[in-house]
Formats: C-alpha cells, structure tokens, sequence
C-alpha cells in the first residue's frame, strides 16, 4: 500500500488531489480506543499516535491505496465521546458528519471501539447509522478486556448490531487485513436509510442507551471480577499526597532526561557547527578567493549559525516528544492530569495543561508542542500564550551575569525572585487573557476518563517522536534560519555616512545598530534607553543564548568565561546603565530584567507557536509579551527612582 | 449504587450519561484523589469525577 497525502484545511500536508468518485472511509471512535494508530499503521502516514484523549488535534487525510477498491480517502477524525459535542474538536467531527450535505458525507463509518468501553462505542455506532451512512465496527483492545474478565462475542455484536464488525490490534498491527477486507465489503452494500429521531434530545438518548444496554448484554460476557492492579496502581498515582509527589518526580526525571541526554548532544552539535564545519567553510571559502568577502560572512555567521541552531534543539525536542509519547502510551497523563487539576484549574485551565507549563522552564519550544496534550481547542490556545512567561534556561545565563554584575551576593535572590515574577506573570496573564481575548473559555469540573494503563510499544514510541520532529523541523526551520541571516545582514550593512563596505563593518556602525539606536528612546521610561541595552533585547528576539554574546562584541570585550564571572563585561554593563538610567542603575536594571523575562522568548518558539495556534495568534501573543513586558519594566524603574 | 439522576446543566449530565453515569447505572465510588475529585468505577471503565459533579449526582444504595 502507498498512501499519498491529500491536502485538507485542517492539516498541513501537501500532495496529490483525490479524483473526483473516490470512495471516503472516515475512521470514527471514543478518544484513546487507538483511532490514530490503527490510521497509521493502514497508511503509514505520519499521524500522532497517544493514550490520550484528544491527540488527533487536526482531521488527517491520506489517499490509501486498497487492494481491491483502489485509491480510497482515509480520514481520522478528532476523538468524539458521542456526535454531542462538549469540546471543539468534538465539535469538528460532528460538523464533518452531521452538518454536511449528505451527499458529501463518507461513504463509509468506521466506527472504532474499544472493547473495554464497548458500551460508549456502540452509542457512538448508533449515532452514525441514525444519519444513514455505511458503517463497519472495529473493536479494539481485545486483550486488555479479556485481561479484565470481559469477553467480547465478536459474531453476538454484528447480529445484534446488525452490520460488520472485525477485531483489530492497531498497537501491534494485527487485524488489519480482515479490516480492509471489510472495508470492500462495506462499500459494495448500499446506504442504509436515513433514520427519524426523537426531537426531544433527551428523549433519543434514552432509545439510544437502551439499544446500547441489548446490545452490550447479548455480547459480552463477564468471567470474573477485573483485575485490580490498575486500581492500586491508580490509588497511588492519583493519591492526595502521592500523587502530586510522583508527579513531580516524573518532570524531575524529564528534567534529568534533558540535561543528562540532551545537553551535552546540543553542545556537541554546537561544538561541530561553530568548529570543524565553521572551519571546513572557511576553508572552502579561502581556496574559492571568498574568505574576505561578504560570502564568508553570509555562509559562515547566517547560513551555519541559523542552520547550527535550528539543529541544536533537534536533540531536545526529541527527548521532550519521546517523554510525552511515553506519557500518553502509557496512559499516565490522565493520571496526571487529575493531580495537577486543582491548581490550574485556578487560571482556568484543565490539569493537564501543568505538563507543557512545567517543561516551559526548561525550553519553550518543546513545550508549546506539549500543548497538544490538551484536548480542547481553547486550552491549547491559552496555554500556548502563556508558555512564553515560563522562564527558560536561556534566560537564566543572562539573569545570572546581570544580577552578579550588579547584585554581588545578593544575585541568588534577585535570580529566585526572577523565577517568583515569572509564575506570577503566568498567573496574571492568564488571569488577564481569560477577562479579554478568551472570554468563550469554559471551565467545566473535572469530569476524566481514565483509560487502561498499557506498557508503551518502543516501536509506537519511536515513531511518534520521528513524526513529531519532522513536523517541527518542516516548520520551524525556515523562521529560525531566516531570522539568524536577516539579523547577520543588517549588521552587515554599514549605516548610511559611516564607513565600511557590506560584510566589512564594527557593529556599532552598522545598520543593526543605527536600528537599535533608534528604537532605544523606547526603553528611555524604564531607564534602559541605550543602543547597547536594545541591541542586546533585539539579538534576545531571536535567542536569549545570544545576548552576552552580543554584549561582548557591543562592548568589544572578551565574552567571560562564565555567567558568575562578568569582568570587563561588567565594568562597561554598570556605565552603561548608570548613563542610561540617570543615574539609578539598579531599578534599572530590575526593569530590564524583567523586561527581558516576560517578552518574546525566541523565534524557535515562535516558530513552534505559528505551528500550533497559527500565525494570527502568535502575533497577538508577541504583542501581549511586548505590552506586559514594557509596563512591567516602567511601573519598576519609576517606582525605583521615586522610592529612592 | 444505583444512580437516579443528576441536577447539573444538560451538557454534563450527557456527557455523564456517554460516560456511563445516568440513571439506572450501577456505580461504585472509589478512592479520593489529589484535588478532592474522586475515582468512580462504571463498569469495567474508571472516571474521574470533580467534588462538585458529584455532589449533584443522585444515588441510592444499590
């Protein structure tokens, strides 16, 4: 089978258009029941895969080359609980079955259930054939309910249903050929009618749960009482005190992951970039007569350097996406997800938006990708805007040399409180977005399925992680490569009437910083208004890592050796903000650190948010982070200055 | 327990239905969970439920 990908609104893939009479099978079911895998796994196509209610976050579409039928649509659609939706992405699949004409509803249902939640899968079976549409039943974790003492009679249900119904393991892709044979079979049956419902919505639940009632009983048959070891398991993972505790060794460990294995990767990887392949360049460039020409610039500090940074977060997006596919696999995030309930439930989140928040101290590009965890639409959105107040380890570097340059023993506290005025940032804007852009937001009680735990497949996720990175490298790539060569070119250029010719020209006579002189006057109110202070803010746009760095060469003094040790570094940051400030440098320098913790992170993250919430969005939330970061910043500095 | 109803908006009290918790059902009240929300089994399944849904949940002993 060859699947080829056809473009759809809702998914950014690109490829060929189906013709015109291709049969469409949509694939239907119960968040968790193994909807994406089993699309996976018959297509091969890149879908996220996860024990996680709601991880098919857009529809997916893939022509699926079947060996009797030939091209066929295969559609995934979001995970619904019923065709009543409570959350948008429920919404979406009621929309595409529901609200379409029925000429251009799917040919075919299939309609995925888990033999655990037989019950909620058949509701779900009958919601569909109401609309008169063919449907097929697969039913999946077969074993996991065998294991719990319940056996399903696979041939009871399809006379009691009255349509086809196959048994399929999407996990260790066993079924799959009855599957397909069944689909051709499905789809050389006519359409069945459409059937008349009760107007009274409650009033068809009721006949729809009493079908379900038959149907479950003449099916399925109890041996003995479910196994108990997932309870105990879910009485210490979900336990009062436990539970928030094994949660926080679990981001304890992702931590551990990061730094132990991801670290020293992005280190070796920068280390080959700014090393061996900077030199092999130069080389190249030096044999080509080009070593002394912009070229050189461009290929060695635009094209290496953006391409050297976009790599170096390969390692830790992949350590963060592996983490999470175990999470979602091994259905623990639920667990989680109930334990942290309560506290987000506070800034109007579900529990579960906790996970992306917490990684955000680490990185916030992966952690905007973790925002997937969520199920509903609007949470997504929130919780991506506000990832970026989570202070980062890249802006750790530059608070721990400011506040030693100017804090001396002090500079610990001044760090911590950095770390206090970012969960309170969080907090607020939170608060802030709720009353304003996000005032639909529901905050509906908890109310969580808890699926069966199940031991991750390595395979399942291995795959999952490669999808998901190559998802992020496709989109991100081209922002964080971009952004590194405009920043190289305007410093390339030589303002007009200084001297200096394109790629041959000391920064502070270029264009870069006739630009950040420019923009300084800005700054004035929070008594930071100097060109050195704003050049620094705008290199920290692209990446925060490189704001000493770019100090040094502001400065032009050797980059220290490490944070806590500033030197000459130091000697010139004091000057410059006591001139800048007017001679209150350290309400100064407050503001400024504030500043540069609450706005924009760096383009990765934006890359990543354009990802996730769209274009629109992230650039509302950099406008939100540019407003909330310059009030901050001269609310502090004037209240410094008039307390002293 | 056997369930009897449930006094919350017509939304929840459907989706509590999908989930197996409406009248007629059999549940069984589990462990408390961080959070005061607590486990109920249905069936085979297992949900979360707030403190708050709960309460207006209606029961009687089984």
């Amino acid at each position: 089978m060859s699947p080829r990908e056809v473009p759809s609104c809702h998914s950014d893939a690109v490829g060929v258009e189906a013709e015109a009479g291709t049969p469409v099978v949509a694939l239907v079911g119960n968040p968790n029941v193994g909807k994406s895998t089993l699309f996976n796994g018959l297509t091969g196509s890149g879908r996220d895969v996860g024990n996680w209610p709601g991880t098919t976050v857009a529809v997916g579409r893939t022509l699926w080359t079947h060996p009797t039928v030939g091209d066929v649509v295969l559609v995934d659609l979001p995970g619904a609980v019923s065709l009543d939706p409570l959350s948008p992405d429920e919404e979406l699949t009621r929309e595409l079955l529901v609200e379409q004409p029925e000429s251009e509803r799917p040919d075919l249902v299939v309609v995925v259930t888990s033999a655990v939640h037989l019950a909620r899968g058949v509701y779900l079976l009958r919601q569909v054939r109401e609309l008169g549409v063919r449907t097929l039943v697969a039913v999946t974790m077969l074993d996991v309910a065998s294991r719990r003492g319940l056996n399903v009679d696979l041939e009871a249900l399809a006379s009691a249903t009255g349509g086809p119904v196959v048994g399929v393991d999407p996990r260790r892709r066993h079924g799959h050929d009855d599957l397909t044979e069944a689909v051709a079979d499905a789809l050389a049956q006519p359409a069945p009618p459409v059937e008349t419902v009760d107007d009274d919505a409650l009033a068809a639940a009721e006949r729809r749960f009493a079908w379900v009632t038959g149907v479950v009983s003449a099916t399925t048959e109890r041996s003995h009482v479910r196994d108990s070891w997932s309870d105990r398991l879910d009485r210490l993972t979900t336990a009062p005190v436990l539970g928030p505790v094994l949660f926080l060794a679990v981001m304890w460990l992702l931590f551990q992951a990061t730094t132990t294995i991801a670290a020293p990767l992005q280190q070796a990887l920068d280390s080959f970039f700014s090393g061996p392949v900077t030199s092999l360049t130069t080389q190249v460039l030096t044999a080509l007569h080009l070593d002394s020409t912009w070229v050189a610039g461009f290929v060695v500090d635009g094209l290496i350097a953006g391409v050297g940074m976009l790599l170096t977060f390969v390692p830790l997006m992949a350590v963060m996406f592996a983490f999470l596919s175990l999470l979602e696999d091994s259905g623990y995030l639920a667990r989680a997800a109930v334990v942290t309930d309560r506290v987000m439930r506070s800034i109007g989140l579900p529990g579960r938006a906790f996970l992306p928040l917490v990684v955000g101290f680490g990185c916030n590009v992966p952690a905007i990708s973790g925002t997937r965890v969520l199920p509903d639409a609007r949470h997504r959105l929130l919780t991506a805007l506000l990832v970026p107040f989570t202070s980062c380890s890249a802006r750790l570097t530059v608070y721990v040399l400011v506040a030693t340059t100017f804090f001396g023993e002090h500079a610990g506290t001044v760090v911590f409180a950095m770390y206090v005025v970012s969960i309170v940032l969080v907090v607020l804007v939170g608060l802030l977005l709720r009353t304003t852009l996000l005032r639909t937001l529901g905050n509906d009680p908890l109310v969580l399925d808890l699926p069966p735990y199940q031991l991750p497949l390595p395979r399942l996720v291995a795959t999952s992680t490669w999808r998901r990175l190559r998802g992020f490298l496709r989109t991100a790539s081209g922002i964080i490569v971009a952004t590194v060569v405009v920043v190289w070119a305007l410093s390339a250029v030589p303002a007009p009437g200084r001297a200096g010719s394109f790629g041959d020209v000391p920064v502070q006579d270029s264009v870069y910083a006739t630009t950040a002189s420019a923009i300084a006057p800005v700054f004035d109110p929070a008594g930071f208004g100097s060109w050195e202070a704003t050049s620094a803010l705008m290199v920290g746009f692209v990446a925060k890592e490189a704001v000493i760095s770019s100090w040094a060469q502001t400065f032009a003094t050797a980059e220290p050796e490490s944070a806590d040790d500033p030197g000459a570094l130091g000697d010139a940051l004091r000057a410059s903000f006591a001139s800048s400030s007017g001679g209150h440098p350290t309400p100064a320098v407050l503001a400024f650190l504030v500043f540069l913790l609450a706005y924009t992170p760096c383009v990765a993250t934006l890359a990543a948010q354009r990802r996730e919430i769209g274009l629109r969005w992230t650039l509302t939330g950099v406008g939100v982070q540019l407003v909330v970061a310059w009030c901050l910043a001269v609310a502090i500095f004037q209240a410094g200055v008039a307390l002293s | 327990m056997h369930v009897t109803g449930a006094d919350l908006e017509p939304a929840l009290t459907r989706r509590l239905a999908e989930l197996g918790v409406r009248a007629g059902q059999t549940v069984t009240p589990m462990h408390r969970t961080s959070g005061g929300a607590r486990v109920v089994g249905v069936d085979h399944t297992r949900v979360a439920l707030a403190r708050a849904v709960l309460r207006r949940i209606e029961v009687v002993p089984a």
